[in-house]
């Protein structure tokens, strides 16, 4: 599988919904789709988030999902996957991220989107800052997502 | 001309783009002090936790020579996505 192909890294609006069907039509013959749609939360730790600036380092970070993409591959007998994100500025609301798998059975697409998306949200070279009613912040990985993250190191 | 890219934190203190390198820069060690010459809150940038340097898009363990046909970045510690 040509895993590089299945990530794209977007600056313009994209829907979910279009994608899980174009991703659907492809993996015609599997048994099992599982998907995931992250949106812009409108609030952080009670404070009101007006919009996130997303950077992203072109080359470098498709690189680095793909390195995870193929660690999923090899744990988990996946018949397709694809991850869609977004960069650029984005307000609450909007679609920021979406992950799909496709395999024979469900406990393997569901395992392997939950992987994806815990690598996501804390190896994936993106650089987020959020715009706040009190000012700008520039936010880093939270214990959740490490704990969460650190499942899969001990499966 | 080397292309430097700035990231996370260190976009707040210089722009993305091409540049040759300073009279006396011959790696990434030297690069680092003259961009904290320039800027104090470089050096602070580079001394928090995640901060990486990464050259032809691999990330830098130690020094690396460079040349002015090399990509460079710096990065603050990743946000994920």
């Amino acid at each position: 599988m040509d895993v590089s192909s299945r990530i794209r890294i977007i600056e313009t609006p994209f829907a979910p919904g279009d994608e899980l069907a174009q991703f659907q039509a492809k993996a015609a013959g599997a048994g099992a789709i599982v998907s995931f749609s992250g949106l812009v939360r409108a609030a952080d730790a009670d404070r009101t988030v007006l919009g996130l600036d997303l950077q992203h380092f072109p080359g470098f970070t498709e690189k680095r999902i793909a390195a995870f993409c193929e660690t999923a591959l090899q744990r988990w007998p996946l018949q397709d996957l694809t991850i869609v994100h977004r960069v650029g500025a984005m307000v609450p609301g909007e679609p920021i991220v979406f992950v799909a798998t496709a395999a024979a059975h469900r406990r393997a697409a569901f395992e392997a989107a939950d992987y994806l998306m815990d690598y996501l949200k804390s190896e994936a070279p993106f650089w987020k800052k959020e715009r706040r009613e009190d000012g700008d912040v520039w936010i880093e990985p939270g214990a959740e997502d490490k704990r969460d993250k650190s499942r899969w190191d001990k499966a | 001309m080397a292309v430097i890219h700035y990231f996370g934190r260190f976009s707040d203190l210089a722009a993305s783009g091409d540049m040759p390198l300073p009279a006396g820069v011959t790696d990434t060690a030297t690069l680092i002090d003259w961009l904290s010459s320039e800027n104090a809150r470089f050096a602070e940038e580079m001394a928090r936790p995640g901060a990486a340097v990464v050259v032809n898009q691999e990330i830098v363990r130690g020094v690396q020579t460079l040349t002015d046909r090399d990509e460079i970045a710096f990065m603050s510690a990743l946000s994920g996505g």
